[in-house]
């Protein structure tokens, strides 16, 4: 690990880092633009107070900071995509290389794949409700629903991913079956997979506000519901803030992983 | 097993017998026979398209033959034994993007049942021998086409078999490079004693590398001609390809290749 790190500090140094630079100028930069158009709108095309402005909604989230309900709301959420994202990872990743390393089996369950994951799984939000009401396991439930597909879809293709060289190599050096799976299979299928995950845990985040707003499981979305039925807009808005700025670290923060950990391959060594 | 198959030769190492590959009704190869010698340079030689890769897959055990078997020590071979080693044409492909150079060899010990410091010492001997001892660190993207096949060598070479294979090891590099690679490997052989098999589609290469050159003929792959090499030991790019016997050799491996009958030329001078 020691030497992945050394090598990312002498890359750095190549006139990467005034790219880096210009990177984070220019996203600050439309930070800043899109909430100039915010402020606009709030302000000239709707009536007063339908659209809250960027800075009562930021008064209005610095408030929300010094509540319990809203830490707690926090976390109940993020427990639940967590675990939802725990049991798609689980489930999904070895489903989806046992499909992936059977040319029959991947072609005879690509239609059913596609069949399950276009439903749109908010339609079975009825279903569930009925079956475990408005709790976490009903959240949980349609968060692996949905977020599943990614992960599995990204596993089946990640089996391709491993060199067919490589495979004889570690015949030729009689690799036991252990050290090929740590040292051939794990870092080829890697990327893709994580890749999957990235998408699935935009979408278990996604899942879970929805069936918190909808389904009224605890969590964010059914405390932005409690401030839309006590009319504290710009609560309702740094609610929906909040669920954003989830959004952006997760990605963040996986992609920041995945970026480190695979620093060898060439889709990230390149780009880099 | 039939223990009498070396009788006769205690020098044999690598003992092919009857050797043929079909993929459904397509001929790969057509009875191939061919006996390596411990301590020998044998180059097959073979046009493009030839079913080199695949003789080479068989001698290995990666795939199985259709019919005829491949005797190496005395024990007939399913998979690779653990006494051979190979080389690929493709570098860029055949080590571990995900791994250091110096853990791309150290890796490839770890079915030896040395320790890890064992295995670590002997990695850096060989990665030192091919000239990488001072890149130890680098990815193997991160090196030219032929320190990376260099690295493969000395994976090959730290595994420490009595016998290697090298499939067009240096079919992907350039000119100066190939024949840098060239004379590393000659050197390489004289001084750890090893034998080597290596498939190529270059006459030159193979004559001027080779005490024998096995030559191949086209589809189905069969031996045509086998040329011993009498060249000595100490060769160099410049006036070994410049003797006249090299050039004697070198067309009638040509012609063979050709499928042209020897001429009585060949026959005084090969």
């Amino acid at each position: 690990m020691a030497s992945l790190v050394g090598l990312r500090g002498v890359r750095a140094e190549g006139g990467g880092r005034r790219w880096r630079l210009n990177r984070i100028v220019s996203q600050i930069v439309a930070i800043v633009g899109a909430l100039l158009l915010w402020q606009l709108v709030a302000t000239t095309l709707t009536s007063e107070g339908t659209l809250p402005t960027p800075w009562s909604v930021g008064r209005a989230l610095v408030g929300l900071w010094g509540t319990a309900a809203y830490w707690s709301a926090l976390l109940t959420t993020l427990r639940a995509w967590a675990i939802g994202l725990l049991i798609c990872s689980v489930v999904g990743v070895p489903v989806g290389l046992a499909l992936g390393s059977s040319r029959v089996a991947m072609a005879s369950t690509r239609w059913v794949i596609d069949f399950f994951r276009t439903i749109p799984t908010v339609a079975l939000l009825p279903l569930l409700l009925l079956l475990f009401g408005a709790t976490a396991r009903m959240e949980i439930t349609m968060i692996v629903l949905a977020a599943i597909w990614p992960i599995i879809i990204q596993s089946i293709y990640s089996v391709s991913q491993i060199e067919p060289l490589l495979k004889w190599v570690v015949r030729v050096f009689r690799f036991s079956v252990l050290d090929r799976a740590r040292f051939l299979w794990v870092p080829s299928i890697a990327l893709m997979v994580s890749t999957g995950l990235r998408l699935s845990a935009t979408m278990a985040l996604l899942m879970a506000i929805s069936a918190e707003y909808i389904g009224g499981a605890p969590g964010l979305g059914s405390e932005l519901v409690r401030m839309q039925t006590t009319l504290q807009r710009p609560e309702v808005y740094a609610y929906a803030v909040t669920a954003g700025l989830l959004g952006v670290a997760i990605n963040v923060v996986i992609g920041r992983l995945q970026r480190r950990v695979l620093c060898w391959h060439p889709s990230i060594r390149e780009g880099h | 097993m039939n223990p009498s198959v070396n009788a006769g030769h205690p020098g044999v190492l690598l003992n092919v017998q009857g050797l043929s590959k079909k993929y459904g009704d397509r001929e790969i190869l057509r009875e191939l026979d061919l006996i390596v010698e411990s301590g020998e340079f044998v180059c097959i030689v073979g046009p493009s398209g030839a079913g080199k890769t695949t003789l080479l897959q068989c001698l290995s055990g990666l795939s199985a033959p259709t019919a005829g078997r491949v005797v190496l020590n005395g024990r007939e071979i399913h998979e690779t034994p653990p006494e051979m080693a190979i080389v690929f044409q493709d570098y860029s492909r055949s080590l571990m993007p995900w791994l250091s150079v110096l853990d791309n060899v150290t890796v490839a010990l770890r079915s030896t049942k040395l320790n890890k410091q064992a295995r670590h010492e002997r990695a850096v001997a060989a990665l030192t021998e091919v000239g990488l001892g001072d890149h130890l660190a680098l990815y193997p993207w991160q090196m030219s086409g032929g320190m990376q096949q260099r690295a493969a060598i000395a994976r090959a070479l730290a595994y420490q078999p009595e016998i290697v294979l090298m499939d067009e090891p240096f079919a992907s590099v350039d000119a100066q490079t190939r024949a840098d690679l060239e004379d590393l490997t000659l050197a390489l052989k004289n001084h750890l004693g090893i034998t080597v098999v290596l498939v190529t589609h270059d006459i030159d290469e193979a004559v001027y590398l080779a005490d024998r050159v096995v030559v191949l003929g086209n589809r189905p792959t069969q031996v045509v001609d086998i040329v011993e090499v009498e060249l000595g030991a100490q060769r160099d790019q410049i006036s070994t390809k410049a003797d006249p016997k090299f050039s004697s050799l070198r067309s009638r491996v040509y012609r063979g290749i050709r499928g042209e009958a020897p001429t009585a030329a060949d026959a005084v001078e090969g």
